[in-house]
């Protein structure tokens, strides 16, 4: 499943961060820090794109030699990136999608929060929940 | 082929190879400077024709990439220009056989070549060869570039030859087989009579044809030619010329379509062009152009006819998208071939070169993805240093600054790696620098007193670590220490308890030897690195200006002339000058500091590390005036909550003074913190007024000091209390002792005395004084003292009260003696001292000296106590 996934606000700085804990984590870091390149050209490209049908979910941000980065950006431009290993292939575009609108449903449940202030980290206990379940469990 | 030139771009191969080497000892400056006026002639416009000729001049070419010369034609070295040194004519023939050796490394592609002889003078100099120039010094050789253009003409003519030769040979029963150095051997027994072979000889003949074309500037001619030749290698599944074939079609579209070039290097390019005649403007479309004005200049050089039918047309040349689809083509028939990876990087560097010009940067970072995976053979430390520069730069053109930052990184780090015996860390430490934009960090620490940091942290981090490190290798600790105060400055809010300690330790390290200044640090490449002001350790929540302590305030004498002085306009009431006023008020504080006394500043701070935090030499900063800053050393326990700090220092001069901030020294860093760049403090104003010095005067008298209070004392003012006892109708004197503590003169002394408890009966005088005795002694020079004497009198009248001796049981009869001082000035007083005010004050302080008791009734007893006190009269400025 994912190793790591990541939130990224809008101005591109990281909300939230987790990958597997047996990893080297700055590697991740350096992973999703230069997957927002792609992510950046991939959401000017589609600012030309009426606003309404715009898909929010980038596909693929890059293949590396061990790892497969996905991307999928909100309306209001908060990024999540996901990092799943790429010998993973039972892993089809429609289970990341799926995963993807779990992880957005489960930020807007974050951002619901009054106590939760727009562009701080996220703490949020159930969101990390969540993540975790993402990240272990197997499909 | 084993060295990729990454610098090379898609409009080289229109390009002619020159080769200009030094021979014998040259010195290098002076080879340089030759080699730049050389590399100044770049673009040739041949006579008679429009055509142009490119030409790239290389100082270095290694042997073996030559040998792919017949693959891609601009890889071959045609010309070669020999500079040499020759002081004196017995070493001529020496040099000139070195000169032939030299022609032997690339005989077999060269067109011609030339030798440049510099220092020579005399009978061998005036012999006059087309393939020698003599010159007397590096620095009397105009004619440099005139030899360069006729060269490069002869080298045209030779190209062309060359390219009529194949173009029209094709009917010919012979086509020799073109191969690249690795293909030689699997040739060997192929039968070379099939259809077959012939057609792969015909193919890879025509591509060349093509190359030929391009480099003589007939593009429209290359393109039939290329397209002629994906065809027929197409047909025979020859993979690796069919890629070079689809190369060069590629190359030629994008010369079509990009006349400006795609390598970023048009400048000199450019410049050079305009130094020529003014025809060259319509130099940049090669062929294109040439075919629409003058076709018969194409038919006349005898291309032929099928070709022919074609000239006039752009529609050989590929379209933007199809040179993309066509590079990805060629690329993946390049793949197929393990020796031909450089062939296949060069390309992969040419189409993302392309592709950033048409500003198509998602499928350029797939081409770079690409060229990231292509194995060459085992790379030097050096190759892999430029490979990741070019990938960091390619990606930077791209767009892509992170990914580039990374790969400059990665360079970075390369520079340094464990392998090499002498590691470059000042070339780390420079392209270190270069990624900050990448990683959205500045080395100014302006940019991160906004609220929170809000960045990538882990990553950021590990940067400036790594800059720490490179900076310390590099042997400059004042480098390094700024770099690590940045970190910890900035990047607290995320180190770890652990990281803090180590941060914090290593820090000390480094400043034993190089204290942290807060001058501006330049680069030797120009970057400044503006000091760290360590405003978080500690941190600083609220700034307080103390008021001077109650005895040392200075009071407002009334003026004589009342209350018309103070107010500075001479109508009664203005709107403006209220609502002005008011604002005034309120940046300003309502009290005043005295010159030349001790004032109190408190700063309520926190240590936010998990250890005792030593602040040394903490002291204010100030404008205004002069100002004695006395230092103070404090020492933070851990993680400590708000902890009063006072920070104190002596005005010396009159005026306004504002406190700007302070100063401190943590772990060996000097910093001073202002308290506008501090977010979220505290104060209650900065700028407050200091009124010129002061005297203080001490009083103490000769009774003993009472037990008890009589009254008890407000709070602004200062009471001593001294007591005596006297029996009825004694007397006593009391004795005062004025000293002038200050520096200033005291001018004026008023004493009045008043009862506080008059229930006593008492008659006459119970007090009395001269005090012409005591004024004749001021004004009171500074360290002198004045003695000033009362005279107590008890006289108790016990005859009409009966109850009387019941009440002086109860109750005391009080009388107070008020010492006013008064002076021309103005003065204030602390319990025992008095200050004067140059300034036109007046300050009025009264000294009560009291109060009798009165017991028993065989021999009454008295008390006095003698009280002083001050009353606060002074009036508003």
């Amino acid at each position: 499943m994912a190793v790591c996934i990541a939130v990224i606000a809008k101005e591109n700085y990281p909300l939230y961060i987790k990958s597997t804990p047996t990893e080297n984590e700055l590697k991740f870091h350096y992973t999703v820090h230069t997957s927002l390149d792609v992510v950046d050209e991939k959401i000017s490209a589609m600012g030309k794109a009426l606003v309404d049908q715009r898909e929010l979910y980038l596909g693929l941000l890059y293949p590396t030699e061990d790892y497969k980065v996905y991307g999928y950006v909100t309306n209001s431009k908060v990024k999540f990136v996901m990092v799943v290993d790429s010998s993973n292939t039972a892993l089809r575009d429609n289970e990341i999608r799926s995963m993807f609108r779990k992880l957005h449903n489960s930020y807007t449940d974050v951002i619901c929060n009054p106590f939760y202030n727009p562009g701080d980290q996220i703490q949020s206990r159930a969101f990390d929940n969540m993540v975790t379940s993402m990240m272990v469990q197997v499909c | 082929m084993s060295v990729p030139d990454y610098m090379q771009c898609a409009e080289d191969h229109q390009t002619l190879l020159v080769v200009v080497q030094p021979v014998g000892i040259v010195p290098e400056e002076s080879f340089f400077k030759i080699y730049k006026r050389i590399s100044t002639v770049s673009q040739i416009n041949i006579r008679d024709s429009q055509r142009v000729l490119y030409i790239r001049y290389r100082h270095h070419y290694p042997p073996e990439n030559n040998e792919w010369g017949d693959f891609q034609t601009h890889r071959k070295v045609v010309g070669l220009i020999t500079i040499t040194d020759c002081s004196s004519a017995k070493d001529w023939p020496q040099t000139f056989e070195k000169f032939h050796i030299q022609k032997e490394i690339y005989g077999s592609t060269l067109y011609d070549s030339r030798l440049f002889v510099f220092g020579l003078q005399g009978d061998v100099a005036e012999q006059s060869r087309t393939d020698v120039a003599f010159y007397p010094s590096y620095d009397e050789c105009e004619s440099v570039e005139k030899r360069i253009e006729d060269f490069i003409e002869s080298l045209f003519i030779v190209l062309e030859s060359k390219r009529l030769d194949r173009a029209t040979d094709k009917s010919g029963d012979k086509i020799p087989l073109l191969c690249v150095p690795f293909e030689k051997k699997d040739f060997v027994g192929l039968d070379t009579d099939s259809r077959h072979y012939k057609k792969r000889c015909q193919g890879r003949m025509r591509k060349h044809v093509g190359d030929l074309c391009l480099q003589a500037g007939m593009l429209q001619d290359s393109l039939v030619h290329y397209h002629m030749a994906v065809e027929l290698l197409r047909s025979v599944n020859d993979f690796l010329w069919l890629g070079a074939a689809l190369e060069g079609l590629c190359s030629a579209s994008v010369i079509y379509h990009y006349p400006g070039g795609t390598g970023g290097k048009i400048g000199p390019r450019r410049a050079h062009g305009s130094s020529l005649p003014a025809e060259a403007g319509n130099r940049h479309r090669p062929g294109a152009q040439e075919v629409l004005i003058d076709p018969g200049a194409l038919t006349s050089n005898g291309i032929n006819a099928d070709t022919s039918t074609e000239i006039g047309r752009a529609k050989n040349c590929l379209s933007p998208e199809d040179i993309i689809d066509k590079y990805k083509e060629a690329i993946s028939y390049y793949s197929k071939y393990k020796n031909a990876g450089v062939i296949e990087l060069e390309a992969c560097v040419k189409a993302v070169r392309v592709l950033a010009i048409q500003k198509r940067s998602m499928e350029a970072s797939e081409f770079l993805q690409n060229a990231v995976y292509i194995n060459l053979r085992q790379l030097s430390e050096e190759e892999k240093i430029q490979r990741y520069s070019i990938l960091s730069e390619l990606y930077e053109r791209i767009g892509f600054h992170r990914k580039s930052a990374f790969f400059k990184r990665v360079a970075a780090m390369q520079c340094v790696a464990p392998s090499i015996t002498e590691p470059g860390w000042r070339a780390c430490y420079k392209l270190l620098l270069e990624t900050l934009p990448g990683y959205s960090l500045s080395l100014d620490p302006k940019d991160f007193s906004k609220g929170t940091h809000r960045g990538w942290a882990a990553v950021q981090m590990r940067l400036l670590h790594e800059l720490v490190y490179a900076s310390r290798r590099m042997g400059n600790p004042a480098l390094s220490v700024r770099h690590l105060s940045f970190l910890l400055q900035t990047m607290l809010d995320f180190l770890s308890d652990q990281e803090k300690k180590d941060v914090t330790q290593s820090l000390e390290n480094y400043t034993s030897k190089c204290p942290g200044t807060m001058e501006f640090i330049t680069l030797p490449d120009g970057l400044k690195l503006p000091p760290v002001p360590f405003t978080k350790l500690p941190i600083v929540r609220s700034v307080k200006l103390l008021n001077l302590p109650v005895s040392l305030r200075p009071q407002k004498m009334k003026s004589l002339l009342g209350q018309n002085m103070s107010t500075k306009s001479p109508f009664i009431y203005s709107p403006i000058i209220a609502h002005n006023r008011g604002e005034e008020r309120s940046k300003k504080i309502d009290f005043q500091w005295v010159q030349g006394d001790v004032c109190e500043v408190q700063l309520m701070v926190y240590n936010p590390m998990p250890f005792e935090l030593r602040v040394e030499n903490m002291g204010l900063l100030t404008t205004g005036v002069e100002f004695e800053s006395l230092p103070a050393a404090l020492s933070l326990p851990a993680e400590s909550g708000l902890y009063p700090v006072t920070l104190v220092g002596v005005p010396q001069s009159a005026g306004q003074i504002t406190i700007n901030g302070y100063h401190t020294s943590v772990f060996g860093v000097f910093s001073d913190c202002l308290l506008d760049k501090l977010p979220g403090i505290k104060t209650n104003g900065c700028t407050v007024e200091v009124i010129p010095a002061l005297p203080r005067l001490q009083i103490s008298t000769s009774l003993p000091r009472s037990a008890h209070t009589l009254q008890p004392s407000s709070g602004d003012e200062i009471t001593t209390n001294v007591s005596v006892q006297l029996y009825n109708g004694e007397t006593q004197q009391l004795i005062i002792k004025l000293e002038n503590i200050g520096t200033e003169p005291l001018e004026k002394l008023e004493v009045t005395s008043k009862m506080v408890n008059t229930k006593g009966k008492l008659f006459g005088d119970f007090l009395s004084w001269n005090l012409e005795d005591t004024l004749s002694q001021f004004p009171l020079k500074p360290g002198k003292i004045a003695t000033f004497t009362v005279n107590i009198k008890v006289k108790l009248d016990f005859s009409c009260q009966e109850n009387l001796l019941q009440d002086l049981n109860d109750d005391t009869p009080t009388r107070v003696l008020d010492a006013k001082s008064r002076f021309s000035h103005g003065l204030r007083s602390p319990g025992e001292t008095i200050n004067i005010d140059g300034s036109g004050f007046e300050a009025l302080v009264r000294y009560r000296l009291v109060d009798i008791e009165v017991f028993g009734t065989d021999g009454a007893i008295f008390s006095v106590d003698a009280r002083e006190e001050e009353t606060e009269d002074g009036i508003g400025i």
